[in-house]
Parts: structure tokens; C-alpha cells; sequence
């Protein structure tokens, strides 16, 4: 059987981005590493390690900036874990919206209670379990349409809305699963489901962990939320 | 005698911009939004290209790709995946299943033109 390298070369394909190969080293060392380990992983990239130091301290500045490695201590190899996976979601996520919508995505620090979402869900299931959603308030129907089809392609934009949010979802997790296989954790992905609603409940438990990514396209709101059952053995 | 490029994908939304996307040329589209359906229009319809999307109910784009390839009236049939699962399991298995390309979802329609040049015949409308 050929390589996967040779196999990504043969179909013009893009090497395996940094990001999956730091996911697979960390896996690997998973539970036995040490802080200074983990770290020197996460300190390969600048705006990674902004971001984990960031978490560590609640977003608060210090007098003496948090090290990376009390950041790893403070956080643990399973928050770590999900801050890694988080970074592949939000590379997914501006890709998905720069290509297919030439939309820059920019990121929202905040998070804002949307009346009327259209909510899309898929399920990861194997080594790795849990769900990413995708939610996007119902007035940014006509706009998404619009951008994916272009104007008047459709007679009721409302009409399609579910089945561009579920198409967009199944890019972005598509991708997800794509990496999280690459970097060793072998799962499977559903086939979206996609509804309108109110309140968003992902219904988290002791067991999982869950973390929220908002995005402003276009001055509007768009989320994606990750919900992962804690990994606690290495690969 | 135009090209015909059929569309296997269960996202209306998909199969829309890849009609979009040949429409100036002198091609023509058809759709199935199943792997299942996606054998029938193969078999009734004969395309010249096949473009195939793996996460999909009924028969997922990798075991109608085994079908196709099973059935010898359109094993013959050029495949391309269009699909944003491409890890290095999934690769492996089109590639054993002798695919002519493999095009990672996100995508932008150049690539659909570009690839489809290279496998069939495509010329802009008279």
C-alpha cells in the first residue's frame, strides 16, 4: 500500500498541516508527558501558545506573564487537548467561509444570545467522541444563499437555509474528523442534522468537555460549538 | 455530444453549484442525492464523469464507489471524490478503488473545471 504522503502528493493534495502533527505528538506522549514536553509542543506556534496562556488566565493580564509551562500545569493535558482540537475547528471554520463564501471570518470574544438559530449537529464516534455545532441566526438566510449560489438562484432563500447550514457543517466537520484521523485518533462522522431553534442547550456532563467559538461574518454572529467526551488514555 | 457529469451528493446546495459551475459548458448535469440513487442514474443515464461525495445516507460515497466499480456497465465510469473527508484512511481506500481525483471540500469551482479537463472532453457552448 502506498504512503499516505505519496498517496496526498499523488491527488495534488496539501501536506498535513503543523497543527494535526502537534495534535499527534501530544496524543502520543498523552498522560506521561511533562509540562516542559507539552509545552515545547504548544510553543512551536506563537498564536497558540497566546492562546493556551490566554485560557490559563481567564483572558486577565498579570504583572508577570503566566509561562507557558504554568499554563500547561494549570490547565492539564485534557484541556489542552481540546484548545489543540478547537485550533483545527477554527481553521476549518475561516477555510470553509473564505473558500466556498469569500468571507473573512473574524473572531467574536463574546457570546450573544441568538432568538432564532438554525442549529446543524454531527457526531463523531470512535477513539474520540462527541459532536460540533454549527449555529447561525435565521435572518442570514437570503445572505448565505446568496454567496454560496448566488443572487436569485433559489425563490425562497428560507427554503435551502437548512440544507446550506447542514452542507457547511459537513465541510467543517469533514475536516475536523479528516485531522483528528491523521493525528491518530480513528473515528467516524454522521451525516448532519439540521433544525431551527430557540435556546441552544448542548447538554454537557461530567464526562465531556465543551467549548464555544464565535465568529462575525459580515458584522453578523456565527458559532460553532465542540463537545468532546475527556480522552484519558493515550494513543 | 456534450459531456455528461452526473452529481452524487445529498446536499441540494452541492449539486447546485456544480450544475452552476458547467454551465457554460456544453455539458450536461444530472443528480442523485444517495449512493443508492447514485448507482440507478449511473447505470440509466451512462455519464462520462462521476463526481462523489463520501458522507452520505444509505451507502456511503466509499461502498458506492465499490458498487460502481462492481457493476460492468459503469465500472468503467471515471470517479472523482468530492468530499471534505480526506484523511489518509479515506484516501487510501478511493485510491485502491481506482478514483481519477480526489477534490477536498471546501473547493472552489475552478478546480471542478480544471480536473474535468483533464479526464473528459469539455468545451465552452457554442
Amino acid at each position: 500500500m502506498p504512503a499516505p504522503e505519496d498517496i496526498r502528493e499523488k491527488y495534488h493534495l496539501s501536506p498535513l498541516p503543523a497543527n494535526v502533527q502537534r495534535l499527534g505528538k501530544l496524543l502520543q506522549g498523552g498522560f506521561d508527558q511533562n509540562a516542559t514536553e507539552i509545552a515545547s509542543i504548544i510553543k512551536a506556534d506563537e498564536s497558540l501558545t497566546r492562546r493556551v496562556i490566554h485560557i490559563a488566565t481567564n483572558g486577565r493580564k498579570r504583572d508577570t506573564p503566566l509561562e507557558i509551562e504554568a499554563a500547561v500545569i494549570r490547565l492539564g493535558v485534557s484541556s489542552i487537548t481540546l484548545v489543540l482540537m478547537s485550533e483545527l475547528i477554527i481553521n476549518a471554520v475561516t477555510r470553509t467561509y473564505d473558500t466556498m463564501l469569500r468571507a473573512k471570518m473574524k473572531p467574536l470574544d463574546f457570546q450573544v444570545e441568538l432568538d432564532g438559530q438554525m442549529v446543524g449537529a454531527i457526531t463523531i464516534a470512535g477513539k474520540v467522541q462527541g459532536k460540533v455545532f454549527l449555529r447561525l441566526p435565521d435572518n442570514l438566510a437570503s445572505w448565505l444563499v446568496d454567496r454560496f449560489l448566488g443572487p436569485d438562484a433559489v425563490p425562497d432563500p428560507k427554503e435551502i437555509f437548512g440544507d446550506v447550514v447542514g452542507e457547511l457543517l459537513n465541510m467543517v466537520g469533514g475536516n475536523f474528523k479528516s485531522n483528528l484521523v491523521d493525528a491518530g485518533l480513528s473515528c467516524t462522522l454522521s451525516v448532519p442534522t439540521v433544525g431551527m431553534e430557540g435556546k441552544f442547550d448542548p447538554q454537557t456532563d461530567d464526562d465531556s468537555q465543551y467549548t464555544s467559538m464565535g465568529f462575525s461574518v459580515d458584522g453578523a454572529p456565527v458559532f460553532v460549538d465542540l463537545q468532546m467526551k475527556r480522552i484519558t488514555e493515550t494513543l | 455530444m456534450s459531456t455528461k457529469i452526473l452529481t452524487v451528493d445529498d446536499s441540494k446546495m452541492v449539486r447546485m453549484i456544480v450544475a452552476s459551475t458547467f454551465k457554460p459548458y456544453d455539458c450536461e448535469i444530472v443528480g442523485a442525492a444517495d449512493g443508492g440513487e447514485g448507482v440507478e442514474v449511473a447505470i440509466k443515464e451512462q455519464p462520462n464523469l462521476i463526481f462523489l461525495d463520501i458522507t452520505m445516507p444509505v451507502l456511503d460515497g466509499l461502498q458506492t464507489l465499490q458498487k460502481i466499480r462492481e457493476t460492468p456497465s459503469i465500472a468503467h465510469i471515471p470517479v472523482v471524490m468530492l468530499t471534505a473527508e480526506s484523511d489518509g484512511q479515506r484516501l487510501a481506500a478511493a485510491d485502491s478503488l481506482n478514483v481519477s481525483g480526489y477534490i477536498p471540500k471546501p473547493f472552489k469551482p475552478e478546480q471542478l473545471i480544471e480536473l474535468t479537463a483533464k479526464i473528459v472532453p469539455l468545451t465552452l457552448k457554442a
